[in-house]
């Protein structure tokens, strides 16, 4: 990734920032939550997974690790 | 997509009943075994085949999430099966050391690398690029050489444990810190005139100031 490529990524994460956000440490907790309420489809909306979806927009390793437990925890086609 | 019953029936406890069986001084030694056979189900189901986890590297791993598993419990908020939980930290410790693994070149002393070169956007946006203008302006006047190191590091793909670990961190403090800078530098770009407004069109490619 060049110099522009960086600032350009970097724009996004900033415009996605909050206030207030939930660590790595928290997001950990609370993600078999919503991996199982994604799996029934409209839950994962609630608003208590707002926190959650938030720090999933700037952080690719916890999406990396969100994406790991759906494969556990979904049946194989 | 459907949710696995992959926890065969040595584990079907309640989650109060895994509570009560893993509390204490002394867990019951069923109820550990069985949360060890379910992590060890579980990230072989992810890592089943990868050249770079070996069967001894799994057992290390299990071992220290049921550790992890154990003095996190009340942590547990019982919105999830437990042992789903217990499967997102067994992922969490593997993935640490994977990641950990990476040969990384990581200076933590360096603060270059965010020159903007000649901004040349496909749509020819070039909004966008009196945008990023500002924000590597912001970059020098809002953050300490500290705060640049990790945001540099970060967006080389450095992964946070390893940024951690060479800056003699811990994890949370290095996000705290990711936190701050992108803080720091989203109040600069709306003191240099780009509305919350724009700077949310502006990432999605069509730019403006205010």
């Amino acid at each position: 990734m060049n110099s522009n490529e960086k600032l350009d990524l970097l724009l996004d994460l900033v415009v996605n920032t909050a206030p207030e956000e939930i660590d790595c440490e928290e997001v950990m907790h609370r993600l078999a939550a919503y991996v199982e309420a994604k799996a029934q489809d409209s839950a994962s909306e609630a608003p208590k997974f707002a926190v959650l979806k938030q720090h999933l927009e700037v952080c690719h390793e916890c999406v990396e690790e969100l994406e790991l437990l759906e494969r556990v925890l979904s049946a194989e086609e | 997509m459907s949710v696995v019953l992959f926890i065969e029936s040595e584990t079907m406890r309640t989650n109060d009943e895994w509570r009560r069986a893993l509390s204490g001084p002394e867990p019951s030694e069923e109820a550990l075994s069985d949360l060890t056979q379910s992590l060890r189900r579980a990230l072989a189901r992810v890592y089943r085949g990868s050249s770079n986890v070996a069967e001894a590297d799994l057992d290390d791993f299990v071992q220290e999430a049921v550790l992890k598993v154990l003095n996190n419990l009340d942590k547990f908020r019982g919105d999830s099966r437990l042992t789903s939980w217990a499967a997102a930290i067994a992922i969490r410790v593997a993935m640490t050391e994977l990641r950990r693994r990476q040969p990384i070149s990581f200076d933590p002393h360096s603060t270059h690398g965010l020159e903007l070169t000649e901004y040349k956007d496909p749509n020819e946006n070039l909004e966008r690029g009196e945008l990023l203008n500002a924000l590597r302006d912001a970059i020098d006047q809002s953050l300490t050489d500290y705060q640049r190191s990790v945001i540099l590091a970060l967006l080389d793909g450095t992964p946070i444990v390893t940024v951690a670990e060479r800056l003699g961190k811990e994890r949370n403090a290095i996000y705290k810190t990711y936190h701050d800078c992108r803080v720091r530098l989203k109040r600069a770009l709306e003191k240099a005139g780009y509305s919350k407004l724009n700077l949310v069109t502006a990432s999605r490619g069509k730019g403006g100031k205010a």
